[in-house]
């Protein structure tokens, strides 16, 4: 549904997306992971038409999105990470509108409006201006709007940005429900757990590149059962006596002047004995922390740096 | 074309959820010309205001039969309306401020005058208004101080006759005859000074031709009629700022709909917009302002030409020579009040020196407001009508297109 072959975008000397290539197939959805500046939602807005990509191809329900754009944006709903709506507009007036868009009309669209409506709960307040309505409100409708006319291939840009639990929660049923339905869903993501918990397979975005892809299960994997200890604080220049015992078996994933990263297996049990090795050293250890293998871990052992850097 | 009336309908319908700016560019045009009305006099209906005058007569004598009769004496009926009532009545009227005054005439009235005895009337003024009463009282002091002069000038026959009838008898051919040679004589006395009178006022009465009566609504309503246009030509072309800031541009690149659709029915629903707020004040001025119009056909033809021409022309610059939203409203807010200025919306072109005008109409709104004066007065310039209204509409197009096709993507995509 989705093929993204060698796609490349840059700015004068800046590369936003340096040649990467995936495919997301019916019914699945695929998380593009990264911290901010990652390259993500250059790549959606590629995909979904508002970017002129440098160089590489985007084909979206067997269209290519360069040479028959009409086609290939038919099948997408976009819900961007900004929210695009009327405020002057009811939640029912505006999913109308949007939905009309796609060729849809008459008294499909009328029943798919008021599923989508039921389905983000708002269907109590349809006919109230959207300007009226809360941060959260306005999210669910956005991401409605994108829905609305059924499409086969979902583009969703961190539609959970700055809402609470409840209504995240909400809205990743509904991104569920449309991938069994059998589109195929971008999704993309800072938050680790969202894409634990959403995505059949995740691609790992840092400097416009995906460093690795997979399902999680498989991502995880590449960490092995080890566990990431973090320790911040003025740690010094070297790892001080690499060979000696508290470190002996932990692998080093980045060691700077205020931060070192260690992997080891059975972390909290090395914990102490590795604080202990530090200090003695000479480092002033400020704040610890203890990570279980997971994407977050992942991405810090690949890239050095946390998500949320 | 059902993305371009969709876009258009969606226009409407964001209008109609939000009225408030639909309603000021429509309320500025018709509070200045109310305000203009107020300034010169009357809307069109003309005429000074006349002060209400309440009687209550309680002497019901000859007297003040003849002073209530003199307040409705054609040469005050400019400024007094005189009405009898009954007195608890015509408090509650001044109370109320439906009249300006009201003027008590005592019991005994009559026969005080004639005896030359002193005797007081009452004048109560409305709290309500401020002007008319003084005018009413104005009046009746005059007429009162005339009756004065008329009882001393006559007190010798007066007091003869008065003196009979208080005898209860009736006055013999001799006492008529005296009665009449006194008053006579009295007359010839006083004739030398008021037949001819000593001081008089010579009108002059200018010719029409000198002084054509100014006509308010006439000068004014088309020009405040086309200021709408223009108000809201702007408002809806700085528009497409709010559409971008609310992320609708974004959301419609991303669709199969192209922006070339998406701007045509955007000009299309602004024009429907423009073409309510001209049929509203096509409306008011009738019924506000007395005016007139002939040939209406003509007028709206006129006035969505030039709608489409302000819209057209103002979109493109809104999305060819502004960087961003505040560069944009500042460089359109300047253009509109030059526009306002010189081309008789504000000041009317009938007040404009002979340059002026013509400056005014090489302006798109000066020049159909030329044509607008010529349609009040009865007359249809059929062949301007057309040219000027096919021009519009073809600059309309040309202008339309360049920003549809070419400006509104780059801006729509910036």
């Amino acid at each position: 549904m989705i093929k993204i072959t060698h796609l490349r975008k840059t700015y004068d000397s800046v590369v936003a997306v340096d040649d990467i290539s995936f495919e997301v197939g019916s019914g699945e959805i695929y998380g593009l992971l990264g911290p901010n500046g990652a390259g993500k939602t250059t790549t959606i807005n590629i995909v979904s038409g508002l970017l002129k990509q440098t160089s590489g191809s985007v084909e979206i329900a067997g269209h290519d999105l360069s040479r028959e754009p009409k086609k290939a944006k038919a099948a997408l709903g976009v819900v961007p990470q900004e929210l695009a709506l009327y405020p002057e507009l009811s939640a029912r007036e505006n999913l109308k509108f949007w939905g009309g868009f796609y060729g849809r009309g008459g008294a499909e669209l009328s029943r798919r409006i008021e599923e989508m409506l039921d389905a983000v709960g708002l269907a109590a307040r349809a006919k109230e201006p959207v300007k009226k309505f809360s941060g959260g409100m306005k999210r669910r409708l956005n991401l409605a709007c994108g829905l609305v006319h059924g499409p086969k291939v979902l583009l969703l840009d961190e539609p959970t940005v700055g809402i609470d639990l409840q209504t995240r929660l909400r809205l990743l049923d509904v991104v569920k429900e449309e991938a069994r339905r059998g589109a195929a869903v971008l999704h993309t993501t800072h938050i680790m757990e969202e894409a634990e918990d959403l995505c059949d397979r995740v691609g790992i975005m840092d400097g416009g590149k995906i460093i690795a892809e997979g399902t999680v299960d498989e991502l995880k994997a590449m960490l092995g059962e080890k566990d990431l200890l973090v320790l911040q604080g003025e740690m010094g220049d070297d790892i001080p006596a690499a060979g000696a015992e508290p470190i002996r078996d932990c692998e080093v994933v980045s060691a700077g002047e205020d931060r070192v990263i260690l992997a080891a297996p059975r972390g909290a049990e090395k914990l102490p004995g590795v604080i202990k090795h530090f200090e003695g050293a000479g480092s002033r250890i400020r704040e610890v922390a203890l990570k279980e293998p997971g994407l977050e871990t992942l991405f810090i052992k690949l890239t050095g740096r946390a998500l949320r850097d | 074309m059902s993305d371009i009336l969709r876009v258009a309908h969606k226009e409407v319908l964001r209008r109609r959820r939000d009225p408030f700016a639909l309603f000021i560019w429509i309320l500025i045009p018709l509070s200045l010309a109310g305000i203009f009305a107020l300034i010169f006099g009357g809307i069109g209906r003309g005429g000074m205001p006349k002060a209400s005058l309440l009687v209550v007569d309680n002497d019901d004598s000859f007297v003040s039969n003849l002073l209530a009769s003199s307040l409705g004496n054609s040469r005050l009926e400019n400024l007094i309306e005189p009405e009898s009532v009954e007195e608890a009545a015509g408090i509650d009227m001044i109370m109320e401020g439906d009249a300006s005054a009201l003027l008590v005439i005592p019991e005994g009235f009559g026969d005080a005058y004639l005896n030359g005895t002193e005797t007081t009337l009452r004048l109560v003024k409305s709290p309500m208004q401020s002007i008319l009463p003084s005018i009413a009282q104005g009046v009746v002091e005059t007429l009162l101080e005339m009756g004065f002069i008329g009882r001393s000038l006559f007190d010798s026959p007066i007091r003869s006759l008065t003196g009979i009838a208080e005898m209860g008898g009736e006055p013999t051919q001799a006492q008529l005859d005296a009665t009449s040679l006194a008053i006579g004589h009295t007359f010839r006395k006083v004739q030398e000074y008021v037949f001819p009178p000593m001081v008089s006022l010579e009108v002059e009465a200018i010719e029409k031709e000198e002084r054509e009566e100014f006509n308010f609504a006439a000068a004014y309503y088309p020009g405040l009629m086309l200021m709408a246009v223009l108000f809201i030509s702007v408002g809806l072309s700085q528009d497409v700022w709010r559409e971008k800031r609310h992320g609708a541009l974004s959301r419609c690149i991303m669709t199969p709909v192209s922006l070339f659709s998406f701007f045509t029915g955007k000009l299309l629903g602004a024009l429907a917009l423009a073409a309510i707020v001209l049929a509203v004040m096509l409306i008011a001025g009738p019924l506000l302002f007395d005016l007139t119009w002939h040939h209406v056909w003509a007028v709206v033809l006129l006035g969505l030409a030039v709608s489409a021409f302000l819209l057209s022309v103002f979109s493109v610059l809104v999305l060819a020579l502004s960087r961003n939203e505040r560069t944009s409203n500042v460089i359109t807010d300047i253009l509109l009040m030059a526009l306002m200025l010189t081309s008789g919306t504000t000041v009317p072109l009938e007040m404009m020196p002979a340059s002026m005008v013509k400056m005014a109409s090489f302006t798109p709104i000066g020049h159909v407001l030329l044509i607008y004066k010529e349609l009040l007065q009865g007359s249809l310039p059929l062949g301007k009508v057309i040219a000027t209204a096919g021009a519009y509409a073809a600059v309309s197009v040309a202008f339309g297109l360049i920003a549809a096709r070419g400006l509104f993507p780059r801006f729509a995509n910036r």
